[in-house]
C-alpha cells in the first residue's frame, strides 16, 4: 500500500557496531569508500497546523477502513471537557507494526489534532517460518539470557534501517533487553534497553540529615516501609543483602514481605531507606496534586522501589518496566555510589518514577512504552576531527565504510530515548520547585539534576542542567557538551558492515566529530537536555544561548502552566515512537488545548520550543 | 472556671440553744427537705498533646457545666442550747457539653498541623455529696426560725470525659475532621467543706417552709485527654427551699 510521505524520515537503528571502540586505537578513522544508499520514507504525520491536520484526516478514515489502524482505547479528555482522545495501532495483514500508532484528539466529532506514525509501502510475507518454539531458541542465542515470562514470543513487524520491514518475533529477556529476531531465519534483527537509567555521579558524603516522616505498616513484630495511606500501596523493598536478592527483584521474580526494609521501632537509620520510601510518596503526591494522576499507570497500582547498593547497581539508579521488576511490574532500583552514599536524592527518585509515569501512560494508550525512535538524518559530507577533515565517501571506521547519502554522514540519535529521559528531568526538576525552596545548596530547588547526591567533602557536580546545558560536558573526556538546541544535539555516525547498517561510535555536532567511548544509548541522556532546557525556558524566559532567541517565560509563580503542557503531552498526544518534531508539535497543541492560542502558556512553549529549534 | 453550686439538704439535729425557742417550740429535732439550684458552673477545661503519625498534635476540650436544679435533704437535732448537730445529702445531675479543638499532624511532612473543632453533647456530670453540720440556730418567735451551719462534705462526683478522638481524614490528608469522641466515665471522692444559713417560717408548731443558701465544693482529680489527670471543681453555690419539719 503506498503512502505520501508527509514530514520525516523515520527509520530503526538496527545494532550499535560492536567493535572495540577506544580513543586510544588510532587512527580508527580511515581513508576508505562510503557505500551509497537510499533511505526510503515511511508517513510520519505531525499535526502541527490544522492545515496538515485536516490534510491527514481522510487518510485516517481511509486507514480505518482498510484495516491498517485499528482503535485500541478511546477516553474522555480528563482536561478539557468535551474532548475525547482515541488511540490506534497499525497493522499489516493483522499483524502488529512496531512503533506504528496514532493518537487522535476530537470534539463533538470533529477532529482538532493528530499525532503519530504510520508506516507505508509494507510489503511483508506475514507467514512465519520459524515456529515460536524455534523462536525461543533464537531469543535466547542472541540475548545469552532467557525470557523474562513464559508467555509466546510476539509476532511484529519491525521497521528496519533502510526502509524496509521484517517479520520478527520479539520478548523481554532478563538482561533487561528486548529482542527481535527475524521470524524467517532467526537472526537478531533489534534489540531494545528497556532499562531506563539515571547517570548520577556517585561518591557521597553521608545522608543530608533533614528528618522525614516514613510511611510505614507494623506487622511481625517491626515495621515495615509499606505505605498505606496513599491510594497506591507504596513499598520500598531492600536488595542490599545479596546479588542474588536484586537479581530476583530486577527480573521479575516474587517479592516477599522479608523484602521490604523493616525497622525496629520506626525510628529509621537507614538513609537511604528513608529518602527513597519518603521520595517516592512525595512523587505520588506531586502527580496527583498538579496532574490527577494517581500512581504509575494512573490506577494506583503498587510503586515499588528497591534500594540497591554499589555492588548490584554502582552509581546509578533506573527503572525497570514490566515485565521487569518485583513480580514482573516493573520498579525503581536506587543503586549507590562506590563510596557508599545513596543515589535516592529527591530529583533522582522523581526522575525515575517519571520514567515509570511515561512507561505506564504510553502503553495505556498504544499499547508500548516510550520506545526507539531513530529518524535517520542527513550529516555534513565531512567532519573534522582532531582538527583534520574526514570525508564520508572516503573514510571508514577501522576498516568499515561510513554510509553516506548523496556524499553526506547518516547520523542517527535516538529520539524518543532523550525525550524520555528529558522529560524525566523535566519532572524531577518539577517535583523538587514543590518540596523545596528555591535557590543553590544542598536541598534548594533548582533547574540541576543530581547535585544533591553527596560525596566525600562535600556534594556531586550536576549531572545536567535545564537552565545551561552547555554548562557541562556530556561525558568528562569529551568536548562535547549536552545542546541547548536541536541544532546542537548529538548524532551518531552509520557504518555498513557485512551489508548491514551500524551505528559507529564517531559523534557529530555540526561539523565536528569526535569517537567517544560510550554512545550513550544514542545519547539519550545527551540530547535529553534540548527539550528540557525548552521547559526551562517557557518558564523562566531568557534567551537561548545558541539561537539567541529570546523567551518570554511565564514565570516561576505559574511553573505549573508549563508542567501541565508537558504532562498533557506524554498523557494524551505522543506516540510510542515520537520524535523532537513530533514532541514539539505535541507540546503546542497541549498547550493551545489547555490555554488556547492566545494564552500566555502557549505562547511560552511555542516560543522555547522555537528558542531550542523546535 | 465558674463554680457551680451543689444542693445541699442540711438535716440538722438542732440542739437546744434557745430558751426561747425551747420555750416557743419545745422540739428538738428538724427535717428540711429542699429543691434548689445551683449557682455555680463549674467549667472546666482539658487539653494534651495528641500524638500522630509521629509528631505531636494537640487536643483541647472545654466543658461546659450548666447550672441546673438539685435536691437536698437534711435532718438533725439539737444537743445543747442553740447549737445542734446534723447530717444532710444533696444530688445534683446536669449534662455537660464540651467544645472540642485541636491540631492534627499530617501523615506524610512535619510542621504542616490541621486544624480541627467540633462539639461533644451529653457528658454526664452527678455530684453526690453527704454533708456534716454544725448548726447555730435562733428562734424569733413562735413561727420565725433561723440557722446558720457548716463543716465538712464528703463528696462523690462522676463525669463523663473525652479521653480521645476519632478523626475523619482522606488522601491527600489536607484536612481533618473531628469525627467522634471517646468517653469514658470518670469518678472521684474528696472531702471539702461546706457553710450556709437558712430561714424557715412554722405555720404550726412543726410545719412550715424556708429558704436556704450554702456552698459547698470540693476539688477533684480526674483523668482526661490521653489519661493525663487534672483538676475539677465540684459543688459551689446553691439556693433552694422547702419543706421545713421539727418535733
Amino acid at each position: 500500500m503506498k503512502r505520501a510521505a508527509l514530514a520525516l524520515v523515520c527509520a530503526f537503528v538496527v545494532l550499535v557496531f560492536t567493535q572495540p571502540r577506544t580513543l586510544a586505537q588510532e587512527p580508527q578513522l580511515l581513508p576508505g569508500v562510503g557505500v551509497a544508499g537510499d533511505i526510503r520514507s515511511s508517513l510520519l504525520s505531525i499535526a502541527a497546523s490544522s492545515e496538515e491536520t485536516r490534510r491527514v484526516i481522510p487518510l485516517m478514515d481511509q486507514w480505518l477502513t482498510d484495516g491498517t489502524l485499528a482503535r485500541r482505547v478511546a477516553y474522555d479528555d480528563p482536561d478539557v471537557p468535551g474532548r475525547r482522545h482515541e488511540v490506534f495501532v497499525q497493522y499489516h495483514d493483522g499483524i502488529p507494526v512496531y512503533g506504528g500508532d496514532v493518537t487522535r484528539q476530537t470534539e463533538r466529532g470533529v477532529t482538532l489534532s493528530i499525532f503519530g506514525t504510520v508506516y507505508s509501502d509494507i510489503n511483508v510475507d506475514v507467514s512465519p517460518r520459524l515456529t515460536s518454539e524455534e523462536a525461543i531458541e533464537a531469543l535466547g542465542r542472541a540475548s545469552q539470557s532467557t525470557r523474562v515470562t513464559a508467555a509466546a514470543p510476539s509476532l511484529m513487524i519491525l521497521p528496519t534501517l533502510d526502509g524496509t520491514y521484517e517479520l520478527t518475533y520479539s520478548a523481554p529477556m532478563l538482561d533487561g533487553r528486548t529482542y527481535f529476531v527475524s521470524a524467517k531465519d532467526g537472526q537478531l534483527v533489534q534489540r531494545v534497553n528497556n532499562i531506563k537509567y539515571q547517570s548520577a555521579v556517585g561518591s557521597g558524603r553521608g545522608v543530608l540529615g533533614d528528618l522525614k516522616k516514613v510511611s510505614a505498616t507494623q506487622s511481625g513484630g517491626a515495621f515495615r516501609t509499606r505505605d498505606s495511606l496513599r491510594p497506591a500501596t507504596i513499598l520500598t523493598l531492600d536488595s542490599r543483602s545479596s546479588i542474588a536478592t536484586f537479581t530476583r527483584l530486577a527480573n521479575g521474580g516474587r517479592w516477599v514481605d522479608a523484602d521490604l526494609a523493616a525497622d525496629a521501632d520506626n525510628n529509621w537509620t537507614d538513609p537511604a531507606i528513608v529518602d527513597a520510601h519518603a521520595y517516592m510518596g512525595w512523587v505520588y503526591d506531586y502527580y496527583y496534586r498538579t496532574h490527577r494522576y494517581q500512581g504509575l499507570d494512573n490506577r494506583n497500582s503498587p510503586m515499588i522501589g528497591v534500594v540497591a547498593n554499589s555492588t548490584t547497581l554502582p552509581d546509578n539508579a533506573a527503572f525497570v518496566p514490566p515485565p521487569y521488576g518485583p513480580d514482573g511490574t516493573g520498579g525503581m532500583f536506587f543503586g549507590e555510589s562506590s563510596t557508599g552514599y545513596p543515589m535516592t536524592a529527591l530529583d533522582a527518585v522523581a526522575h525515575e518514577l517519571t520514567h515509570g509515569v511515561i512507561t505506564f501512560a504510553l502503553a495505556q494508550r498504544t499499547g508500548r512504552s516510550l520506545g526507539l525512535s531513530t529518524p535517520l538524518e542527513f550529516g555534513p559530507s565531512a567532519v573534522i576531527v582532531g582538527g583534520r577533515s574526514f570525508s564520508c565517501t572516503t573514510t571508514t571506521y577501522l576498516g568499515v565504510p561510513f554510509f553516506c547519502n548523496n556524499g553526506r554522514f547518516v547520523i542517527v540519535s535516538d529520539h524518543a530515548g532523550a525525550l524520555n529521559e528529558g522529560l524525566a528531568d523535566i519532572f524531577g526538576t518539577a517535583v523538587e520547585f514543590v518540596y523545596e525552596t528555591p535557590g543553590s545548596g544542598p536541598q534548594r530547588a533548582d533547574y540541576l539534576i543530581g547535585e544533591d547526591i553527596p560525596r566525600p567533602g562535600g556534594f556531586s557536580a550536576p549531572i545536567r542542567s535545564l537552565d545551561n546545558p552547555g554548562s557541562l560536558p556530556v561525558e568528562l573526556s569529551t568536548r562535547f557538551r549536552y545542546p541547548d538546541n536541536y541544532a546542537r544535539r548529538l548524532e551518531f555516525a552509520l557504518v555498513v558492515s557485512n551489508g548491514r547498517l551500524l551505528v559507529s561510535p564517531l559523534a557529530i555536532v555540526g561539523g565536528e566529530g569526535e569517537i567517544l567511548a560510550a554512545d550513550d544509548d544514542l545519547g539519550v541522556h545527551w540530547n535529553s537536555t534540548v527539550i528540557s532546557h525548552a521547559f526551562y525556558l517557557a518558564i523562566q524566559g531568557g534567551q537561548n544561548r545558541t539561537s539567541g532567541r529570546t523567551v518570554q517565560g511565564v514565570g516561576v509563580n505559574n511553573r505549573s502552566q508549563i508542567e501541565q503542557v508537558f504532562f498533557r503531552a506524554i498523557r494524551d498526544l505522543i506516540p510510542s515512537g515520537v520524535t523532537f518534531p513530533q514532541m514539539a508539535a505535541a507540546l503546542r497543541q497541549a498547550a493551545n488545548d489547555l490555554y488556547g492560542a492566545s494564552g500566555a502558556p502557549t505562547r511560552a512553549v511555542d516560543q522555547a520550543l522555537t528558542a531550542v529549534g523546535l | 472556671m465558674k463554680r457551680h453550686l451543689s444542693s445541699t439538704v442540711a438535716l440538722l439535729l438542732t440542739m437546744t440553744a434557745s430558751s426561747t425557742f425551747a420555750q416557743t417550740s419545745g422540739a428538738h429535732g428538724f427535717l428540711t427537705v429542699n429543691g434548689g439550684y445551683q449557682l455555680t458552673a463549674n467549667n472546666f477545661a482539658d487539653g494534651a498533646v495528641r500524638r500522630q503519625y509521629a509528631e505531636d498534635g494537640r487536643v483541647d476540650v472545654d466543658y461546659d457545666v450548666k447550672t441546673g436544679p438539685a435536691f437536698d435533704i437534711a435532718g438533725g437535732m439539737r444537743v445543747w442550747k442553740q447549737l445542734g448537730l446534723g447530717v444532710g445529702v444533696s444530688r445534683f445531675t446536669t449534662s455537660t457539653s464540651a467544645t472540642l479543638t485541636g491540631t492534627i499532624p499530617r501523615p506524610f511532612f512535619f510542621n504542616q498541623l490541621r486544624s480541627i473543632s467540633g462539639s461533644v453533647a451529653g457528658l454526664d456530670r452527678e455530684e453526690l455529696a453527704v454533708h456534716v453540720q454544725a448548726r447555730g440556730m435562733l428562734e424569733a418567735g413562735s413561727h420565725l426560725e433561723m440557722m446558720v451551719f457548716g463543716g465538712p462534705s464528703f463528696f462523690h462526683t462522676k463525669q463523663s470525659v473525652v479521653t480521645d478522638i476519632t478523626i475523619a481524614e482522606s488522601y491527600p490528608y489536607d484536612e481533618a475532621a473531628f469525627q467522634s469522641a471517646v468517653t469514658t466515665e470518670s469518678k472521684a471522692s474528696k472531702i471539702g467543706f461546706n457553710a450556709g444559713g437558712d430561714v424557715a417560717f412554722f405555720f404550726t408548731r412543726q410545719i412550715g417552709i424556708g429558704v436556704t443558701a450554702q456552698f459547698a465544693g470540693a476539688t477533684v482529680n480526674i483523668p482526661g485527654v490521653g489519661g493525663a489527670k487534672h483538676d475539677v471543681k465540684i459543688g459551689g453555690g446553691n439556693v433552694g427551699g422547702g419543706l421545713r419539719l421539727r418535733f
